[in-house]
């Protein structure tokens, strides 16, 4: 029988805890990870033929879990990057993946994602943002009409003579808010569903103005 | 505790360096083990015990080892080219790579290795950082006895001089390799962090009755052959009988292709030619996936099907009929089984992995489906833990349920005392000598 | 031989897309597409990735936009409609055209390169190590994350939660996929961060390969090439 030592006695502090992670670190390890969610969902809705894009759910989430900054990056880079792996159509829609993560900043900051109805709300006002962004861009790369959904109803609305510009938009305002409200209720859901030992990782920042993490108590 | 021949005594100082070496971190579940590598490799600071000089590199490899890779490279040859950068061992992390079988997968996605593989992988690249510490815990448990012996022999060597080796391994006394010193953690008595203070811990209970009934029936295999890459076959006319009333052991080496077969017999993967009977009847698993043979996974957190460790064990028996106080009776006898009673409402992704090991072992118990494959089950789990382990599984073999194991653990596999079958290059061969205990 | 050099591949690569973005003429954005594109995307061996991205990401989309443009509206942009409706068609199969080609574009200038030397080209073009190691994992954080899904989904075979297998059932796992999907996310991107940090993996971006300097003859044919095609498309606009 071989003696096993025990090491050093006597804790002599009861000082402990984990080496602090640095913010940098994070981002780095998470964002690319949220642009996969957000290729992932979107690739999946597209296969299943879902009347619905489902392509921001990753952007919302980290722009709550991580704030603006990363949220824009999620968005864009997923969509440039989503245009070598997923779909040549994505990149020129990155500019709008910004705006949402800006509008999804600037709102829950004001506990825009407080309940349900004010999700609700929210969604609405995303979808008019992102229609008003987007329809410009599918005016100059397809004319205005680009394949998808919406399009059947801006190409009714040309061939009944209305101009361009105004048909894309209004078949985007028809089809964008029913899309972000659900994206919007999704993302909500799904921060919901987080283990509580991750989600507190993200306090002190959107979460609490929005109820979706319970606050510390001192 | 087990005697262990190998392990040599050495004077006290925990946190002296001592490289070239390899010290053994023993104790068994919770008791600081994990807490002291990850101090000594600098994650956490405790008290006066801390790490002194964070300008040395020091690495800590967690058990689960799919967290380990970096993630930055898509191939394994690129993460090991990564990880070594502008260092000079390339000779030796070469070597390694040839000991390790990955010489000639370098451009595999690493994430697609086997278990096996990704620890070889990951305690490879992490050498190569030439780290002055090298902090394992329990991440090379999955590796095969041979392999582990030969990558320590080579860690050993002149190459790797400047890292100091602490290995926790529920496995230890298996290795060949003489550990050059051995020690316990220093945080026994200290209590856990916050969270781990809050987790009730108890042990597995062997003697809990398990409230399960099946009609036996036994498992023909006829020619069962699989590829996962057309010309590559993994499994190769595999044949034979499996009757329930006897433990199952399936045992090779990494990447033979054990997993593969028991997602076969599943019914994950699809079996594009042989055939599988079930108590006589011809069955194509595929369509009816989990309802004959249950498999509890290698990796056990890609297998949890809900949030809290109740509801995860009560999603299998829920999904063959039972309600009400049948569900409600099987599931609290599954979780007093394997010592989780207390956690029922726990979400399992606030667990530790030892816990969640477990966690994945009950839900697959629970299910009382006729077959029951454990891959590696014992992994992360201490001599005790084993042991009780090995009583629950000869507990389902007595009420009918056919059971088969996979693993490396000379130790386990002699407490199973069950029909040994060993696979090699895809077909079962007989057992090589130095595999048998 | 005719590898250009980083920078030249950066300018190349803009010329064209600006080039392709501002052709009018769908028959000669066809032609060079299958005349040139697609031989050069051979030659560096991606025909397989291309073909499959078209095929999901382009074909399906341009049969949508035959029919819109050609059935519905029945003319091309700024026409009355239902006056052309070969004019529709024509501008269907042109923005189609462009697309596959863009997308061949960018293949050609990211994916033709061995991983490390893309990460050393990326430097080259001023892109941070930041930047660098967001690009890097993104590449190789969406094989896992598939990886990752069909585990999830397996997990629920594996468990007998999903009776008689088949295309419709397995659709019916997706909803399954999202909470799991996310909550791996999270548990992987904080403790990958703790081990970058513990291990400093993050400054060894820096010693990144390399790229190859690449051949002035071969700087010259892409961008020359390139200039030629934007040229070419720009003209008849000026006019």
């Amino acid at each position: 029988m071989i003696k096993t030592t025990k090491a050093t006695e006597g804790i002599k502090s009861q000082e402990s805890g984990v080496r602090a992670l640095p913010n940098r670190h994070l981002l780095l390890a998470l964002i690319p990870l949220g642009m996969a969610v957000n290729l992932g969902v979107g690739s999946i809705a597209q296969m299943i033929k879902l009347p619905v894009y489902l392509d921001a759910i990753g952007t919302i989430a980290m722009t709550l879990l991580l704030g603006m900054r990363a949220g824009i990056l999620v968005g864009v880079l997923s969509f440039l990057i989503g245009g070598l792996l997923v779909s040549p159509v994505l990149p020129w829609f990155s500019g709008t993946q910004a705006v949402i993560a800006i509008y999804v900043a600037l709102v829950a900051r004001r506990g825009a994602f407080k309940n349900t109805i004010r999700v609700i709300l929210t969604g609405i006002g995303l979808g008019v943002v992102a229609a008003i962004v987007s329809a410009p861009v599918i005016v100059a790369v397809y004319g205005g009409v680009d394949g998808s959904g919406a399009s059947v109803i801006t190409a009714f609305l040309i061939a009944s003579g209305k101009q361009v510009i105004t048909s894309v938009f209004l078949s985007g305002l028809a089809v964008e808010p029913v899309d972000k409200i659900l994206q919007c209720l999704l993302a909500v859901w799904l921060i919901k569903g987080l283990p509580k030992t991750i989600l507190r990782r993200f306090s002190g920042g959107l979460l609490e103005p929005n109820n979706l993490i319970k606050q510390e108590k001192q | 505790m087990m005697p262990n021949p190998t392990i040599s005594e050495f004077p006290d100082e925990a946190a002296s360096p001592n490289p070239g070496h390899i010290t053994a971190v023993v104790g068994s579940n919770f008791s600081g083990r994990s807490r002291f590598l990850k101090t000594r490799a600098g994650l956490e600071h405790h008290g006066a015990f801390r790490r002194a000089n964070h300008d040395d590199l020091s690495v800590y490899i967690r058990p689960e080892v799919d967290l380990s890779i970096s993630g930055l490279r898509p191939t394994t040859g690129a993460e090991v080219s990564y990880h070594l950068g502008e260092n000079q061992q390339r000779e030796g992390i070469s070597q390694l790579l040839r000991v390790a079988g990955l010489a000639d997968r370098l451009e595999q996605n690493p994430t697609t290795l086997s278990g096996g593989e990704q620890s070889a992988l990951v305690f490879i690249s992490k050498l190569g950082l030439n780290p002055s510490v090298l902090a394992v815990d329990c991440a090379l448990e999955q590796l095969h006895p041979t392999l582990k012996d030969q990558l320590l022999t080579e860690a050993k060597r002149g190459e790797f001089s400047r890292t100091t080796f602490l290995l926790a391994d529920n496995r230890l006394a298996e290795c060949a390799v003489p550990m050059d010193a051995s020690l316990e953690s220093p945080f026994q008595q200290m209590g856990g962090n916050d969270d781990e203070k809050q987790i009730p811990l108890a042990p597995l209970d062997s003697s809990v009755t398990l409230p399960l009934n099946v009609n036996p029936i036994s498992i023909e295999l006829n020619e069962l052959t699989f590829a996962y890459k057309r010309g590559n076959p993994v499994l190769r006319d595999i044949s034979g009988k499996l009757t329930p009333g006897t433990i199952h052991v399936i045992r090779g080496r990494n990447g033979a292709g054990k997993s593969t077969l028991a997602k076969l017999l599943c019914g994950v993967l699809r079996c594009p030619s042989g055939s599988i009977k079930c108590g006589g009847r011809a069955v194509m698993p595929y369509y009816e996936p989990g309802r004959i043979t249950a498999y509890h996974f290698q990796f056990a957190d890609s297998q949890f099907v809900a949030r809290t460790v109740g509801e995860d064990v009560a999603s299998g028996p829920a999904a063959r009929g039972l309600a009400g106080t049948t569900l409600a009776a099987r599931v609290d006898a599954i979780l007093a089984a394997f010592g989780l009673s207390a956690l029922k409402e726990a979400e399992i992704f606030d667990l530790p992995y030892v816990l969640r090991k477990r966690v994945a072992i009950a839900a697959t118990v629970a299910t009382g489906a006729q077959w029951m494959i454990f891959d590696e089950p014992t992994l992360g789990q201490d001599e005790q833990s084993c042991r009780s382990l090995a009583a629950i599984l000869s507990q389902l073999t007595s009420l009918g349920i056919g059971v088969i194991a996979i693993s490396h653990s000379r130790f386990f596999v002699g407490l199973l005392k069950g029909q040994e079958h060993y696979l090699e290059d895809g077909i079962f061969k007989p057992m090589p000598k130095e595999v048998k205990p | 031989m005719l590898t250009p050099n980083p920078i030249a591949r950066g300018l190349a690569t803009l010329l064209a897309l600006i080039g392709t973005f501002l052709a009018r003429d769908a028959m000669l954005v066809v032609v060079v597409y299958l005349l040139v594109l697609l031989p050069l995307l051979a030659c560096l061996r991606l025909t397989r990735t291309h073909t499959k991205f078209v095929f999901v990401g382009v074909l399906p989309l341009a049969v949508g936009l035959v029919i819109l443009w050609g059935l519905v509206v029945g003319a091309a942009p700024g026409s009355p409609h239902g006056s052309a409706p070969a004019e529709g068609v024509k501008h269907a199969i042109l923005v189609s055209a462009r697309l596959a080609m863009i997308a061949g574009l960018f293949q050609l200038c990211f994916l033709s390169l061995p991983f490390g030397e893309l990460m050393g080209v990326l430097a080259k073009w001023g892109v941070k190590s930041d930047g660098q190691i967001l690009i890097a994992s993104a590449f190789t954080v969406w094989p896992e994350l598939q990886l990752r899904a069909g585990q999830i989904v397996t997990a629920r075979y594996a468990r007998g939660l999903v009776k008689n297998r088949s295309l419709l059932t397995t659709a019916r796992q997706l909803p399954f996929l999202l909470r799991p999907l996310l909550t791996w996310a999270l548990h992987t991107g904080i403790l990958r961060a703790e081990m970058w940090h513990q291990q400093n993996l993050l400054e060894k971006a820096r010693e990144a390969s390399p790229p190859r300097n690449g051949t002035v003859l071969g700087s010259a044919v892409f961008v020359i090439a390139a200039a030629a095609w934007l040229a070419v498309n720009l003209f008849p606009l000026i006019r």
